[in-house]
């Protein structure tokens, strides 16, 4: 089979994994190509709109495993092909030199057996790093079951590792995905967060840093009936128990017929999928925790409002909030206030009485914001007593309604 | 009759003449020389270009107003057409009088103005480290860019590291600058033309199948896409460039 055919094949496959980041590693070239910048760069973006930052492909799509969601699930008639340890590290390293990528993402289906699809990885990762001499930016999924060997080898080579949750809940698992258990996804990641610890111990005279750039997972939303206040109570606890940098959430888009799955042509939930993503940044920057987001009497997101928001309109009585004393920690907790615009408030109220147009200035999203806030104990618009008006104000639906003969008869 | 300073365009010359009116706190209007058109009421003057002066004055500055000062007064001088040097002026002097924890006062208008023109210059820095893109021609690889403001000496070291066994060239199309890499030495030109280079690159037709189909295309979203890389950026971004293969038998398999 002709390189770019296997490259179709398995881009194709690669395609639902998520995660992108080739950030949160700063290294200079040590070898004869490559280095790492900290913040991370996106080198494209494809017509979805997500961005490419690195090469993401499987090295191969023939699986073992039976799990339902999947469209490369043994069960599944579709093109199947397998990348050799040596194909996957010149591609690699011929984009790289090229700059159409930051790095590698390496993952792959369960081929054979988990310890030879990791020993496959792990030849592709020698390669790319001792015959290429490749100093950038790798991350490598792990594969559940495998023998812990391979993820103390494989998280010497590579920056970041993942192993995925797939499904929010045990039950759903089972369901789903009747090969793997969180205890075979939890194991690992307890261990490379333990490894992780233990290395660094090791002192500089170690060749390489154990996974510098931490581990990360992904979760699939709207495959099960899993509600939002278990994905986001979940992803809280990985962060705070494994230390994980980042849970990635994927909208499942329904591709194999499952009486347990959403039918065929419905909708990835796409909304739910963003709201996530907001929730998760308010646990990880805002130091917001997942009881104040979602509780058992609202378990789901309300989909037509930020959380942010929605969490402002029910703790009202906490507002509006004096931008003249309010330290950087409460700033954020304010609906249109982010942390580049709170810290640029903070810089400027020390010089000036603040005022609409230099909060416009300061990247503040007035029409959020307006509701929340004071300025040496004068409202910059009109504060309305009941929060639900707020609410109808900003509500998406209040502005996709349009006037008719109707409305002005209620006006009279 | 007032004064209207000059200045010759370059970094060095610019900072002599800001030393200067950072000194007598004088806000005369500041010009490009090349551009600059003679009245009735005012009088040209340019100051000496004074290599000792410029690096006094550029210490000076970071020294009581830090590095991140020195970056975005350099960052203000690429931001390029319309080359504002009275922003600049009146940037210094609102330092002076404040100190320098004004800097970040995004209520003043002229330090907003100019920490959005930094800012862009910035954007813009990073946002090419991931667009650029080279192609193989004779052992070098060449790249053709170009960026809205004069970012060739911020992209430098990046890539001097990056591929620092690999000879490089990397030409502003816009501006025409190039940077050229070859064994650790990077060397800045002024081109008095651009080059047409034709090149073809196999590993391109590569990249491109691979980023076809790594979109999902029930996600489709041209208008995000376009948000991230607006169109005149892809003139140059192989992936949106059909390319064709060196000769027309060589197909990419026989090539890899």
């Amino acid at each position: 089979m002709e390189i770019s055919e296997k490259l179709r094949i398995l881009a194709e496959s690669a395609k639902y994994d998520v995660s992108c980041a080739s950030s949160g590693v700063e290294r200079n070239n040590k070898g004869r190509l490559g280095n790492s910048k900290s913040c991370g760069i996106c080198h494209t973006w494809s017509s979805d709109g997500r961005c490419i930052s690195l090469l993401k492909i499987l090295m191969t799509n023939r699986c073992l495993y039976q799990c339902k969601y999947c469209i490369n699930n043994a069960h599944q008639n579709v093109e199947r092909a397998s990348l050799t340890p040596e194909e996957i590290a010149k591609l690699t390293y011929e984009f790289y030199k090229r700059n159409y990528i930051e790095g590698l993402f390496l993952s792959s289906a369960v081929e054979k057996s988990p310890n030879h699809t990791m020993e496959q990885m792990y030849q592709a990762l020698f390669l790319l790093r001792h015959k290429f001499g490749f100093s950038g930016y790798i991350h490598a999924k792990l594969i559940p079951n495998a023998d812990p060997e391979y993820l103390i080898k494989i998280g010497l080579l590579a920056d970041r590792v993942s192993i995925n949750m797939e499904l929010p809940s045990e039950h759903s698992l089972k369901q789903l995905a009747p090969q793997k258990s969180f205890p075979a996804i939890l194991s690992p990641m307890d261990m490379i967060q333990k490894q992780k610890n233990l290395l660094p111990a090791l002192g500089k005279s170690h060749p390489r840093r154990f996974v510098p750039g931490g581990q990360s997972t992904q979760i699939i939303v709207g495959a099960s009936p899993d509600n939002d206040k278990r994905i986001l109570t979940l992803s809280e606890a990985l962060y705070e128990r494994y230390g994980l940098k980042r849970v990635y959430y994927s909208a499942y888009i329904p591709m194999v017929e499952d009486a347990l799955l959403p039918a065929i042509y419905t909708n990835p939930p796409k909304v739910r999928e963003h709201r996530l993503y907001q929730a998760d940044f308010l646990l990880r920057f805002y130091g917001f925790e997942a009881k104040d987001i979602l509780s058992d009497e609202m378990p789901y997101f309300d989909l037509d409002l930020d959380p942010k928001l929605h969490w402002a309109l029910q703790h009202y009585e906490q507002f509006p909030i004096e931008l003249h004393q309010a330290d950087y920690h409460t700033l954020i907790k304010v609906p249109g206030i982010g942390p580049v615009s709170a810290r640029r408030i903070l810089a400027a109220r020390r010089f000036e009485t603040l005022s609409l147009d230099h909060l416009k200035k300061m990247g503040v999203v007035l029409k959020r914001a307006q509701f929340f806030i004071t300025a040496k104990g004068t409202a910059l618009s009109k504060i309305p007593e009941n929060p639900q008006f707020i609410k109808t104000a900003l509500s998406p639906k209040s502005y996709e309604h349009q006037l008719s003969m109707e409305d002005f008869y209620h006006v009279h | 009759m007032s004064i209207d300073l000059l200045t010759d365009g370059s970094f060095e010359h610019l900072l002599c003449t800001l030393s200067w009116i950072y000194q007598k706190e004088l806000v005369a209007p500041l010009y490009l020389q090349k551009s600059y058109q003679q009245n009735l009421f005012s009088e040209p003057r340019m100051l000496p270009k004074d290599m000792n002066r410029f690096e006094k004055f550029s210490d000076f500055l970071v020294c009581h107003f830090g590095s991140e000062a020195y970056e975005m007064l350099y960052h203000l001088y690429l931001y390029g057409k319309p080359f504002s040097p009275s922003l600049m002026a009146s940037w210094l002097l609102c330092l002076k009088k404040h100190g320098p924890s004004y800097l970040n006062n995004h209520a003043d208008p002229i330090m907003h103005q100019a920490l959005r023109m930094s800012r862009k210059v910035t954007f813009e820095v990073h946002r090419f480290l991931g667009i650029l893109r080279f192609k193989q021609y004779k052992g070098y690889l060449i790249s053709q860019i170009s960026p809205d403001h004069r970012i060739l000496t911020l992209l430098a070291q990046h890539f001097a590291d990056r591929l620092k066994h690999e000879r490089f060239m990397i030409i502003d199309e816009r501006h025409q600058e190039a940077l050229h890499y070859q064994e650790g030495c990077l060397h800045f030109r002024q081109l008095a033309q651009i080059p047409h280079l034709k090149i073809t690159d196999d590993v391109a037709a590569l990249w491109q199948v691979y980023f076809e189909h790594i979109a999902i295309s029930e996600r489709k979203n041209k208008a995000l896409q376009q948000n991230f890389i607006p169109l005149r950026y892809r003139k140059h971004m192989t992936e949106f460039n059909p390319i064709l293969p060196s000769t027309p038998q060589k197909s990419p398999k026989e090539t890899w």
